[in-house]
């Protein structure tokens, strides 16, 4: 037997105790043992609250009533009579009110515990819909309810805590619409009144949410002024929890930035410690040469044709020097947001070309050159000393990097309002995946450092200058096969003369 | 304590599906039958006019008729019972059809059980579940009616033999039979049927329960001390205010808790029938 049953079958046996005490004892209306009815209807009442209490002084007066009748239909309303009667309200005010006083008490303390459970399962939670579940959850253990529900808005929408549907247009919805409490002392739903209370969970003025109570009995007044402060705190917890869970989602997002930033600067730095390494070889090798050749002359005669031999060596590795220089200023200017100064002026193709094959007249043995014009090819609008750098840089690449007898072809043809200056050669080609990067200041594709000397800024600074001219470059190549690097250039009689330093802006691909 | 017909607590929630316009509470009167309670006042008057002329027995059969008549069709009527002023008719008839059998004499007091075996049909098609007659009955709650009608016969018996020196005293079959028929026919069915079933059930759905459970009682004794077979003396009526307040209370009670109107009606039966069996030594 559970421990309810027993101290309510104690009580029981109790009363009848004194019932027949009484009756053993003559029976008298106005016996003292009746007295001992307020043991247990008192013990009722602090056990089992209003109801116990209640119960047990009905059931002392209904033992007492043959007594008392008794007496009432004997003697009429004598002094005995009538002190059985004031036991009968002396019972049930003892019973009613102090039941009802430990009642209060205990709805009290219940109170505050659903409080407390409500705030607890709303604490530490980082999901908003888990939170809410775990509010549901401890509400419907805690509400003597026949249903709980926990409504919040989402936008247009209102979403139902623990899985459930709230249907527009529904009086959870309306709660949430218009902001206020809601009391219906029956859903008009059943064989048995059901009785159902909405409140709004107030935020800052404007409602998020509703909860709602059902139940087959009595919501008083005093119950639903304590729901809507309830309702106010599950407000108050639901808004934190919303807030913490976007601190969360914030701090996760910074953290993600500081990582891609820190790898972003790792990659800068690793780019930089390149850059030096590369400058430092490109500028130590010439310079090696040049002190080499430069001691030699000084410790040793040798006949002319020798030292003619050796000037060119130490006129080439100065020139060699002296590009890359040039190279790193412009980039430099260039990352700066600094003009490049271009004289801009109609220049004759065929005798771009021409110069071309002067310049590479001594490689022409082991690259064969090929230049190609097209006839009456209109002259473009170009600055003659940047057209030069562009077509020198790429075909130099494809001296550096094609086979010995392989041959090199130039080609000048007309375009739609451009002249397209192809330059193609018969090298290794490049890889895939180094296609999209060779444009990069710096990149050198896999597998050349070795093959080829370089800084790796000629194709960036030479896309640079062929924008700068309004032109377009793409390059094309495939690996065994060769590559084609073609770009544009707008015709003198399509961008008009203009006058002799047009300033433009060259921006080079990110690397 | 888990009422027998309550949901479980994680039942449907109605507000989440429902709009508030939705709550089809009745009004206060409505469903009244009102031309049924028009021709059955009409009758109580003409009955009324001819008292003197007319044989004693047809004014006692047709005024008992006309005034259990009168509280089934008005129960029928405030439950939303289908196709109500067939059905209310059909309730007065065979009121009317038991009482004169009773009148007649020996078995034809066996007339009375038409109305509740035609109540049971009813039931069993779930017509009446408003009322609180449904298919099933809850049998703990049925359980707890007997044992609140046995403790109550048993507390008259005690304080009619303490008061009034009263005993048991079981009469002829045939009157048995009789007194039995009309309690469980009549007398405890229309009661309930329109005291619990409808009276509270109408009350219930606006007022506090405590509230609703005072007014049907209180409603429900007057009837009792309005009933001519009651006996005017004040230690009757004391005592007649007595028991029946607390069992109409406890049948209140019963009728919320279990949903169903048949466990009040077995508390009321066996009291009733001790209260048929007391009389004087």
């Amino acid at each position: 037997m559970t421990e309810p049953r027993a101290v309510g079958a104690a009580l029981a046996t109790l009363l009848l105790a004194v019932t027949a005490a009484i009756a053993a004892t003559g029976g008298a209306a106005d016996s003292p043992l009746r007295h001992a009815y307020l043991l247990p209807v008192a013990a009722a009442a602090v056990r089992f609250g209003l109801t116990g209490g209640a119960l047990a002084s009905l059931a002392a007066v209904w033992l007492d009533a043959p007594f008392v009748l008794a007496a009432v239909e004997r003697t009429g309303l004598a002094k005995p009579a009538v002190e059985g009667l004031a036991t009968f309200g002396v019972l049930v005010v003892t019973g009613v009110l102090g039941g009802g006083l430990v009642t209060r008490a205990r709805r009290e303390r219940a109170r505050y515990e659903s409080l407390g459970a409500v705030h607890a399962a709303l604490a530490g939670e980082t999901a908003i819909d888990r939170a809410l579940d775990r509010a549901l959850g401890a509400l419907r253990e805690r509400l003597d309810a026949t249903a709980v529900a926990l409504v919040v808005r989402e936008g247009e929408h209102f979403v139902a805590a623990g899985g459930a549907r709230c249907a527009p247009g529904s009086a959870a919805a309306e709660v949430v619409e218009l902001g206020r409490p809601m009391f219906l002392a029956d859903t008009g739903d059943g064989p048995r009144a059901r009785r159902l209370f909405a409140a709004p969970l107030l935020t800052r003025g404007a409602a998020a949410g509703a909860l709602v109570v059902e139940r087959a009995g009595e919501i008083t007044a005093n119950e639903r002024a304590a729901l809507g402060v309830l309702a106010s705190h599950l407000a108050l917890g639901i808004e934190n929890a919303t807030l913490a869970s976007r601190q969360r989602r914030f701090a996760d997002e910074l953290a993600l930035k500081v990582r891609e930033a820190t790898r972003a600067l790792e990659g800068l730095d690793r780019a930089r410690s390149m850059f030096v390494a590369t400058v430092s070889h490109e500028l130590r090798t010439p310079l090696t040469a040049i002190r080499g050749f430069s001691e030699l002359l000084e410790a040793r005669a040798f006949p002319r044709e020798e030292i003619v031999r050796i000037a060119g060596i130490l006129r080439r590795e100065t020139e060699r020097m002296a590009r890359t220089v040039s190279d790193l200023l412009d980039l430099s200017r260039l990352e700066r947001g600094l003009d490049i100064a271009l004289c801009r002026a109609p220049v004759r193709m065929d005798a771009a070309l021409a110069g071309l094959a002067d310049l590479f007249q001594q490689s022409a043995a082991a690259h064969p050159l090929v230049l190609d014009c097209a006839p009456d090819l209109p002259a473009v609008h170009a600055d003659p000393d940047a057209l030069d750098r562009v077509l020198k840089n790429l075909v130099s690449n494809a001296v550096k990097y094609a086979p010995r007898g392989s041959g090199i072809r130039v080609r000048a043809r007309a375009g739609s309002g451009v002249a397209e200056i192809t330059v193609e050669d018969d090298g290794p080609g490049i890889p895939p995946e180094a296609i999209g990067h060779v444009f990069e200041p710096f990149y050198r594709a896999p597998g050349t450092r070795t093959t080829a000397r370089g800084a790796g800024l000629g194709l960036a600074v030479v896309k640079a200058l062929v924008e700068a001219h309004g032109g377009a470059i793409a390059i094309a190549s495939e690996v065994g096969r060769g590559t084609r690097v073609t770009f544009t250039l707008p015709f003198a009689a399509v961008a008009g003369e203009r006058a002799a330093h047009e300033p433009a802006t060259a921006t080079f691909a990110s690397p | 304590m888990m009422a027998p017909g309550a949901s479980p607590q994680r039942g449907d929630c109605w507000a989440l599906s429902h709009g508030a316009g939705e709550a089809r509470v009745p009004g206060r009167l409505d469903g009244t039958p009102w031309r049924v309670l028009s021709v059955l006042l009409l009758v109580l008057a003409a009955v009324a006019s001819l008292r003197g002329r007319a044989p004693e027995t047809l004014v006692t059969v047709t005024t008992a008729a006309c005034l259990h008549g009168a509280l089934l069709a008005t129960a029928l009527g405030w439950c939303g019972v289908e196709r109500a002023p067939a059905r209310q008719w059909i309730g007065v008839l065979l009121i009317a059809v038991g009482f004169a059998g009773a009148a007649l004499g020996g078995a034809g007091a066996l007339a009375h059980l038409l109305t509740p075996a035609w109540l049971t049909a009813l039931a069993r098609r779930g017509e009446l579940a408003r009322l609180g007659l449904g298919p099933r009955v809850p049998g703990l709650a049925l359980a707890v009616g007997a044992a609140l009608g046995i403790a109550l016969a048993a507390h008259l018996v005690a304080t009619a033999a303490l008061t009034f020196g009263y005993g048991m005293r079981v009469g002829g079959a045939d009157r048995l039979a009789a007194d039995a028929a009309y309690d469980v026919a009549v007398n405890v069915l229309t009661a309930e049927c329109f005291f619990r079933g409808a009276l509270f059930d109408r009350l219930h759905r606006r007022w506090p329960l405590v509230l609703a459970a005072l007014v049907t009682t209180a409603a429900g004794v007057l009837r009792y001390l309005a009933d001519p077979r009651l006996s005017g003396a004040t230690e009757v009526v004391v005592g007649a205010v007595f028991y029946l307040a607390l069992l109409g209370l406890a049948s209140c009670w019963l009728r919320w808790w279990a949903a169903s109107l048949v466990p009040g009606m077995a508390a009321a039966v066996l009291f009733f029938t001790a209260y048929r069996l007391i009389g004087p030594r």
